[in-house]
């Protein structure tokens, strides 16, 4: 009850006044789902000596309602205590004596309303309406004897179901009642009346509002039954509804505005509450009076009035209902349904193309495969065989395929699209001739479809004929040519070698007539001497037509032809084109190659010169290589946390390394793509679409070939997490694998046994040293992922494609000293290798020191002089383990200045110089283990031993000179392993220093070939590497070293 | 430290020097020049001697390396060039030079406008032998790698 004092001076107001109470009543009254009456009254208000007029418009819970309209104007309770001076007259001999009165009398108008509509309308069937019952219905419409009630929101309108009603015999009932109502239709139920649908309907069928559509497309009374609301009924096998709730559900929501409440409800995001507390309202009337706003947005249709003239009251409550009931089960998103990946793909079109291939190739491989042998025979045989291409391409075959068992469809126009709500964001994926003269295209959305043309029909998918369609057509192709090259399912190009007195038409019609009696679909054909135009004449050829393009016309047809016809002229193309004021291909023409190729790039160029020539030469292929495989959603993903978002990579994972073992091929550069919704950019306007977006992307490449779901997942892991994204944002993701390899079984044991082989010996297989592979990686980073471990640094940021550093390039300090986990995730990015290196290597280190101490003996007297020498230096030695990169900032110690330089300064500077820098740095820099074994010991260690102290070979050389010198019998054993060892340590050395130092290099030859004239071994060991310097330097600078 | 580094003082020269190596700098920064080489030639217009400084730029590097350091380790770059000339041989009179760059890759005209034009392909006498290499400094500190080389004919070449 609202009622609202006011002083009756300020009576120009009050029309306003009312007419708010009015709305505001209402709205109680919907939420209340009551009745409500409206009273006027005038009193005195003896205290304020003012004449005051109150409003009371009054609410009382006994029945439900509609028809706001009507309901304003009023009628006076006879309950209310004054009587109303204005109207009294009129009151008094009003013919209601009481509501129920007043109900049937109106209950009679309305239907007398409809009946002269029925009978007016356009449709001229007899619809005679009989008072009262059914069964006194006397029509020859299909929907004879029905008589709905629409309750709630429906899809498409009430309005729009009761002129349907009207025209084919039903009848529309305004006001429920259980003896005139025969199906009760409505679209979504609230959860109460789900639960207790028995005392909602009262036993009377509750239908969906496609039982009504689906009947008068069929043009027969379908049964109700498989249109039944009530979830167990979901078993039906209606069109609309095979394709399971995950689409079915997306049938009934009707916009994303709904979405976006509902989604804000749910995840009472603050939007949404932030507007209801703005008004003084009950939540529920917020929404309903928000939804009921955005019925009449985004009504575009003529039936917006419509909406607006009928009861507010009831429109409302029903938003309310089909809000609750979207709530219950929404399963669009990646939020809510766990098999969401596996029934994307189930249900999406382009999945099911690109799929295709892979099954084609499977059927029809005899005859791929044995296309080679037979066809050369006819090549070599006869010379005058003149070669034609025939493309052809079925008639909107989405369409046709779905309406060949409705011939009474052919001519309407008639789409296929996974909905058939009129108001929905889901794309046409194909529609008929007809329906294109609508200027209905395929990517349009089905409510701005349904605006160009109301009577448009939609089916949904049904892939199992397209599937049949397609072997059908394909084995056709087969029959008639050796050379089929597919397209895609629907589309093949056709290399034919005819005699020169044979007309290509003839073979292309016979084609085309099988076609059509086998399928029962039409498929239009393009002749021409090469695929290009053989493409183009298809164009013109279709719908089911077929087009010649001789050579002698060729000219001739590509004059007029707009340079947006040919394949590969895009919206950029043709927009740098029209700059030049090139708009068909004769005209592009005129332009030298030279200028085309400046402006578009010199493949284009090249491309479009020759195309606007009718030339082509690309060659009619049966087999297509596939250079990647994967799997991309960008509709319905939304992620709450990151559990949500590893979940569906786990299933995108799942989904790629199917298909992947579908195809018998494993990939060794997987690319993951996001999609992450771009700053400000608000809802997409397709329902649960993608919207704005920005796509980032990155791609790994792993030294062995994969296509586990296992190594997928773990990778795509990684590199979703490499994004730092905020996974609410996230609007598609795709993974995909490249550079692919044929899964064999026997590849992988090589693949081993190369890997252990890398690591027996690590340092020995690196193509470039460690610091190297480091900072070539830095270099070629475009953006700073500096905030990574170095172990991954490889990896790139966008499009650049990074690799998993090699294995051997690995500094294995680093990975040993790496915190356990990062440990355990590189080590599973290696497949577990890097483990076994790090044991090998220790086994191989004990091993080491134990031949080391057998060796060492002989120069133990010198090892103990050194370490009483040490003992006497002071600690500053140790300050050159400073970071390799500085060391050329500031000379750790004195034996690293250049004494050239030194010798050369002015004497003041030379002394504060060498003040500045810490003595002479000494021998005690390297352990004797190390020392002694250097020669002897492996490599490897030296290596890590020179990168470890952060020195340079040659100050070594410089400082140890001595020990270099052992006493070994030349051409022993021992001495060939020591020179093979040491040749190996300078060869990967040498690999080191030669992009950035050759002055170390140079440095230590030179004083290597001073120190071999003191030691046979030093000699030879100069020798054997002096070839390998000069040859690296010869590569690296094209030049040899002047030592 | 003051360590004193020598710098040509003929306005002209000083100028074509800094214009070159202005001009240079936006290929510099992009990565794109591999070498830049003074080169002397004889009245022959063949090269006699050639000063190569190999430069490796890590583009993204994120210097952690202070200007006052990285100036150090230049300044210790060029004071090395002066003490080189032990290496360098006399030149006769009536020689020549200038100063070329070793690109990468060609830098694209279209993008560059203006300053590719400065540049001009150069026709430089090639060596017939492959040419003697004497490093004289290197450096690498991280965001620069510079390698300072000369570059003389080999010694049949010089023969003939």
């Amino acid at each position: 009850m609202v009622e609202y004092n006011h002083p009756e001076d300020t009576l120009p107001e009050c029309q306003s006044l009312f007419q708010w109470l009015c709305f505001e009543t209402v709205r109680t009254a919907v939420a209340a789902d009551s009745l409500l009456k409206v009273s006027i009254f005038r009193r005195r208000n003896p205290q304020i000596q003012k004449r005051s007029l109150a409003l009371s418009l009054r609410c009382s819970p006994m029945s439900r309602s509609s028809g706001s309209s009507s309901r304003k104007r009023g009628r006076p309770s006879s309950k209310s205590g004054a009587t109303n001076p204005l109207k009294p007259p009129f009151f008094k001999s009003s013919p209601f004596s009481d509501f129920g009165s007043y109900m049937t009398e109106k209950n009679r108008k309305l239907r007398d309303q409809f009946e002269t509509d029925a009978s007016s309308s356009s449709h001229g069937a007899n619809l005679a309406i009989a008072d009262g019952g059914v069964s006194g219905v006397d029509s020859q419409g299909i929907f004879k004897g029905v008589a709905i009630f629409v309750d709630g929101f429906t899809v498409p309108p009430s309005q729009e179901l009761k002129i349907y009603m009207l025209k084919h015999g039903g009848k529309f009932v305004n006001y429920f009642s259980r003896h005139t109502v025969t199906h009760i239709i409505c679209s979504n139920l609230p959860d109460s009346k789900r639960k207790n649908l028995r005392a909602f309907s009262h036993g009377l069928p509750v239908v969906k509002p496609d039982w009504i559509a689906d009947s008068i497309a069929a043009n027969t009374l379908l049964s109700w039954v498989p249109y039944q609301l009530v979830e167990h009924a979901v078993t039906e096998t209606s069109k609309q509804l095979k394709l399971s709730a995950f689409f079915s559900e997306k049938g009934i929501s009707r916009s994303h505005h709904q979405g976006i409440l509902i989604q804000n409800e749910t995840s009472l995001s603050d939007k949404c509450k932030g507007e209801s507390t703005e008004l003084t309202l009950s939540g529920t009337d917020n929404f309903s009076q928000e939804n009921s706003q955005e019925s009449k947005h985004i009504d575009t249709n003529d039936e917006l009035k419509d909406v607006k003239s009928e009861s507010e009251e009831d429109c409302s409550t029903s938003y309310v209902a089909g809000k609750s009931s979207d709530h219950l089960n929404r399963p669009h998103s990646t939020l809510t349904d766990p098999n969401f990946v596996e029934n994307y793909f189930k249900y999406s079109r382009l999945h099911f193309i690109g799929t295709w291939r892979n099954r084609y190739r499977k059927r029809f491989f005899n005859f791929l495969s044995g296309t080679g042998s037979k066809n050369n025979n006819p090549n070599n045989d006869t010379e005058n065989l003149r070669r034609i291409v025939i493309h052809i391409d079925m008639d909107c075959f989405f369409v046709s395929v779905v309406i060949r068992n409705f011939p009474d469809l052919l001519d309407k126009p008639v789409a296929v699209c996974h909905s058939n709500n009129p108001k929905g964001t889901a794309e046409i994926s194909s529609a008929n001739y007809p329906a294109r003269s609508y200027g209905i295209k395929a990517g349009m959305f089905v409510r701005d479809a349904k605006a160009r043309c109301p009577h448009l029909t939609i089916f949904p998918y049904d892939f199992s004929a397209y599937e049949e369609v397609a072997d059908q057509f394909y084995s056709i192709l087969h029959k008639h040519c050796k050379k089929v090259q597919a397209v895609s399912c629907d589309e093949a190009f056709l290399a034919v070698s005819l005699s020169l007195n044979d007309n290509p038409e003839n073979i292309a019609e016979i084609i085309r007539k099988e076609i059509f009696e086998t399928t029962r679909c039409t498929a239009s054909a393009g002749i021409g001497e090469n695929m290009l135009l053989a493409r183009l004449a298809t164009k013109s050829a279709k719908p089911n037509g077929q087009c010649f393009i001789p050579l002698d016309k060729v000219n001739e047809y590509l004059d007029k032809l707009p340079i947006s016809a040919l394949p590969g002229v895009g919206y950029n193309v043709e927009e740098k084109l029209r700059m030049k004021e090139v708009e068909t291909c004769g005209q592009l023409r005129t332009i030298s190659k030279d200028v085309l190729q400046k402006d578009l790039g010199s493949k284009m160029g090249d491309m479009l010169w020759n195309y606007c020539r009718g030339i082509d030469h690309s060659a009619v292929e049966a087999v297509q290589e596939t250079k990647s495989i994967g799997a991309e959603v960008n509709w319905g993903v939304r992620f709450k946390d990151s559990k949500d978002s590893e979940n569906f990579l786990m299933n995108l994972c799942k989904e790629v390394s199917l298909r992947l073992h579908g195809c018998g091929v494993q990939g060794r550069t997987i690319t993951l793509k996001v999609k992450v919704r771009k700053k400000g950019a608000g809802e997409p306007v397709k329902y649960m679409g993608c919207g704005d977006c920005e796509t980032i992307s990155r791609s790994l490449t792993v030294p062995g070939a994969i296509n586990d779901v296992g190594s997928l997942h773990r990778i795509a892991k990684q590199t979703f997490a490499s994004f730092h994204l905020d996974v609410k944002e996230v609007r598609g993701v795709g993974l995909k694998l490249s550079r692919l390899e044929l899964a064999n079984p026997s590849r992988k044991g090589i693949e081993e046994s190369r890997l252990e082989l890398l690591f027996s010996s690590a340092t020995r297989k690196g193509k470039q040293p460690v610091e190297q592979s480091c900072s070539t990686n830095h270099s070629r980073e475009d953006a700073p992922s500096g905030a990574r471990p170095s172990s991954s640094s490889a990896v790139s940021q966008g499009s650049n494609i990074s690799e998993l550093p090699p294995l051997s390039h690995i500094d294995l300090d680093v990975v040993r000293n790496l915190p356990p986990e990062i440990f355990l995730e590189m080590n599973g990015l290696y497949k577990g290798e890097l483990r076994k290196i790090l044991e090998s290597q220790q086994q191989e280190k004990e091993y080491n020191s134990e031949s080391v101490e057998r060796k060492d003996c002989r120069q133990q007297d010198q090892e103990i002089s050194t370490r009483m020498q040490r003992e006497l230096e002071p600690s500053e030695a140790s300050c050159s383990k400073s970071n390799y990169c500085k060391s050329d900032l500031m000379p750790g110690s004195l034996s690293q200045v250049d004494f050239s330089i030194l010798e050369n300064l002015p004497d003041e500077v030379r002394t504060d110089i060498l003040k500045q820098l810490p003595p002479h740095r000494v021998e005690n820099q390297f352990p004797e283990s190390s020392k002694s074994n250097l020669s002897l010991g492996s490599h490897s260690k030296w290596f890590e031993m020179l990168r470890v102290q952060n020195c340079l070979l040659s100050e070594f050389l410089l400082s140890n000179a001595t020990f270099l010198t052992p006493n070994i019998s030349p051409s022993s054993e021992e001495w060939d392993a020591i020179v093979v060892n040491s040749c190996e340590f300078m060869k990967e050395y040498i690999r080191q220093k030669i992009e950035s130092d050759i002055e170390e290099l140079y440095n230590c030859f030179r004083l290597l070939k001073r120190l071999s004239s003191k030691s046979s071994l030093l000699l030879e060991f100069y020798d054997r590497t002096l070839p390998l310097l000069q040859a690296s330097i010869g590569e690296h600078y094209g030049g040899k070293l002047h030592l | 430290m003051n360590v004193v580094v020598n710098k040509a003082r003929h306005p002209q020269l000083a100028n074509y020097i800094h214009s070159s190596i202005f001009a240079l700098l936006p290929y510099i920064q992009k990565g794109l020049v591999e070498r830049v080489v003074v080169i002397f030639y004889g009245q022959d217009q063949v090269p006699l001697e050639k000063f190569v400084f190999k430069l490796t730029i890590g583009q993204s590097y994120q210097s952690s390396v202070s200007e006052a350091e990285l100036e150090f380790a230049l300044r210790a770059f060029l004071v090395k060039l002066n003490v080189s000339e032990t290496i360098a041989k006399p030149l006769p009179s009536g020689a020549n030079w200038e100063i070329t760059a070793n690109f990468r890759e060609l830098p694209s005209q279209e993008n560059e406008g203006e300053e590719a034009k400065l540049w001009v392909p150069t026709d430089t006498k090639q060596w017939m032998q492959p040419s003697e290499i004497t490093p004289i400094k290197s450096m690498d500190s991280n965001p620069l790698k510079l390698q300072l080389y000369m570059e003389h004919p080999s010694v049949t070449e010089q023969k003939v």
